[in-house]
């Protein structure tokens, strides 16, 4: 038994062994292509308009048909519960501070329906995706689009912020000198770590490079779910 | 067994971590300039504190200053700002050097670069020791003792300033090119409304004339190597009895003049082509105004251009790569810059605006060519691409008496950093420099002649 078990744990262990092996061979020998995160272009299907009708003479009042073939759900008003009773303003009031009192309780009353209404509308199941015929954009179902939307957005203000900071000496213009740097960012946008993968090779314009990244340090705080990639694989900045 | 699985783990989950990079291309940098102190030099000698080796000292320091504040990579910090004695402290830094500099001084007032320098003559012998720091790394970016005599002073600045540019950017300055261009005497009397050629250092300083004749000289050019410069002189043709515009060829080494073309008519405008054997010119020896290449003595000629119809062609350049030339024509109506390959095939036109477009000069690079162009009464230096895109104008001065002044005849210097041209704007007609961008705009010419197309030389260090 005891020797079947040593058998097998060691079976296991070549195996593992072997499958780490052709990972670290195929990161070695074929590096996976890298991403560069551009801004998305954000494509809304819309529906071609419908073809405009033609009004018959004899029927001038006919009315085109509606545009939006599903209408979205309106919110609901927020109109005061019945249940409540405002204070009359009409009625005759003897006592200047029981007035006052009640007029608070009202207040009060008012802002827990209010209150109210809005948490039912966060409860209730969101619309289904409009289809919306003619120039109207539809408020989109694919929620990776937004996200890449506001990831996108993020590394736009990474860039512009950064860029901002980013100077060099006019003698270095015509130099075409690059540099790459991998930063890892904390959750508040704090660089806690900088690391040349690439340096120009010009001192001067390294340092450079690091002020701009310093001189734009905190960035903005990450997006909740890009936090955990900026604090272990970080972002490669391109210099220029 | 363990080890291996540990190893293993850890390189596949490294390999697993550089998966996931994100790249951002931050772009291009936003400029500024350096401050650099540029502290007066010190005099290393024992002779009395009057004579002549203060005067070398401060024109050393003069010219040092002007190559420095032309080539626009610095800001200068006012000598008022120093927290230093530079007359006091040596050349090197403390604590390393006795009685050194404290670069934190330097750094405290925000210097980017320190220059420390000192000179000596000695029986009209003149040396300049000089050192240059960048501040904040406290690095020494050039070091170096140059010896000359007196009179080659401007060559020793010359020659510190442009190795001060090759340390920083690895790339030749142009402290000492030349230039040439056809002087007029303004002044009654002898010699009145003749035009000389001159060379001239890029500064203008050092005057040299190389023609004389005693008429009309102008439309110089340099060769391609700089050792030759051909213009075109209103020379007497004794057996006619008249002028006619000669082509010449001065050869600055030897000095000597030589006719390489007297046709009938115009032999006028040469640009030398790469390797100097052929010149390219505007000859009108059937007529028309053409661009001929002719060999370099004269001999052979081809016409490249033929009208068409009473037309001018005139003003040949030849691209930095020797395959277009970029000339004026008036073959349109109005007079327009064109392109033709070097064989005169695949004319082009590339300007399409402006009254009278002339002058064009292509950028070391072949990107660029600049030209003249008159927009309303009056010419300005204008750039635009090879193919007639991107125009972009970049003067536009006035005279003091508020109207617009001419700006004409562009060229580039062999680093593509400025452009030289004639200006009237002042009165008379003076040599100015301006950044490609429009930017730096500098008078480098101030005396009492007129000035007119001017020709930056090539590198000739």
């Amino acid at each position: 038994m005891s020797e079947r078990f040593s058998h097998d744990v060691m079976i296991s262990l070549v195996g593992h062994g072997l499958i780490f092996l052709m990972i670290f061979v195929r990161a070695v020998y074929a590096p996976p292509e890298r991403i560069d995160i551009r801004n998305a272009i954000r494509v809304d299907v819309v529906g071609l308009p419908e073809k405009m009708p033609v009004l018959p003479v004899e029927e001038p009042e006919a009315k085109p048909e509606p545009v939006i073939t599903k209408p979205v759900a309106k919110p609901e008003p927020l109109a005061p519960s019945k249940a409540i009773a405002l204070p009359n303003p009409k009625a005759k009031k003897t006592n200047a501070q029981k007035d006052a009192l009640n007029k608070l309780k009202a207040m009060e009353a008012i802002d827990k329906v209010k209150h109210e209404i809005e948490h039912e509308k966060a409860q209730k199941p969101k619309p289904a995706t409009n289809v919306v015929a003619g120039n109207q954009v539809a408020a989109g179902n694919a929620l990776t689009g937004l996200e890449k939307i506001e990831y996108d957005r993020y590394f736009h203000e990474l860039e512009t912020r950064i860029h901002s900071q980013w100077t060099i000496p006019q003698w270095l213009t015509d130099s075409e000198l690059k540099a790459q740097v991998l930063i890892l960012l904390d959750e508040r946008g704090f660089v806690t770590k900088k690391q040349f993968r690439a340096s120009s090779g010009n001192d001067i314009f390294d340092a450079k490079v690091i002020e701009a990244i310093d001189g734009s340090s905190p960035l903005p705080p990450p997006p909740q779910r890009l936090r955990g990639v900026l604090s272990t694989s970080g972002i490669v900045l391109n210099f220029p | 067994m363990t080890w291996l699985y540990v190893f293993l783990l850890g390189f596949s989950l490294r390999a697993g971590a550089e998966d996931a990079k994100i790249f951002i291309d931050i772009g291009q940098a936003q400029v500024k300039k350096s401050l650099i102190a540029l502290p007066p030099f010190q005099y290393l000698g024992s002779q009395p504190s009057q004579g002549g080796h203060v005067q070398a000292g401060q024109n050393l320091y003069k010219v040092i200053f002007n190559d420095l504040s032309v080539c626009s990579f610095f800001t200068f910090i006012k000598p008022d700002a120093f927290l230093e004695d530079t007359g006091k402290v040596g050349l090197k830094p403390a604590p390393a050097a006795v009685n050194g500099f404290d670069f934190n001084k330097w750094k405290t007032i925000g210097t980017e670069f320190l220059v420390r320098a000192a000179y000596n003559v000695v029986e009209g012998d003149l040396s300049l020791e000089v050192y240059v720091y960048h501040v904040p790394t406290t690095r020494l970016v050039m070091g170096k003792i140059y010896r000359g005599t007196t009179a080659t002073m401007r060559q020793i600045a010359h020659t510190f300033s442009n190795d001060l540019v090759k340390a920083l950017t690895t790339k030749r300055g142009m402290f000492l090119t030349k230039i040439v261009a056809s002087r007029q005497e303004l002044k009654p009397g002898a010699g009145a409304g003749a035009k000389e050629i001159f060379i001239l250092d890029w500064d203008g300083a050092n005057p040299f004339k190389v023609s004389s004749g005693k008429s009309i000289a102008l439309s110089p050019a340099w060769s391609q190597k700089g050792d030759k410069i051909a213009y075109t002189e209103f020379a007497y043709h004794k057996v006619d009895k008249v002028r006619n515009s000669d082509l010449f060829i001065y050869e600055i080494l030897t000095g000597k003049h030589f006719l390489v073309s007297y046709r009938k008519g115009i032999n006028s405008g040469a640009a030398f082509m790469p390797g100097d054997e052929y010149i390219l010119m505007t000859a009108s020896k059937d007529g028309n105004p053409d661009i001929y290449k002719m060999s370099a003595d004269g001999v052979n000629m081809e016409a490249l251009t033929h009208g068409p119809n009473h037309a001018m062609n005139v003003e040949p350049a030849i691209s930095p790569d020797g395959k277009k030339i970029a000339f004026s024509s008036d073959r349109l109506g109005r007079p327009m810059v064109f392109t033709m390959n070097i064989d005169g095939t695949g004319t082009k036109r590339i300007t399409l605006a402006g009254k009278y477009n002339s002058s064009p000069a292509w950028s070391p690079d072949g990107k660029i060519i600049a030209f003249a162009a008159q927009d309303h009464d009056h010419f300005d230096i204008f750039s635009m691409g090879v193919d007639g895109g991107n125009l972009k104008r970049m003067t536009d001065a006035k005279k003091p008496s508020g109207r617009a002044a001419n700006n004409e005849s562009p060229s580039w210097s062999p680093d593509g950093r400025f452009i030289l041209f004639s200006s009237d704007r002042t009165g008379n007609q003076q040599l100015y420099l301006i950044n490609p961008d429009g930017t730096n705009e500098r008078r480098i010419t101030e005396d009492r002649f007129n000035w007119e197309k001017p020709k930056w030389s090539p590198y000739l260090d």
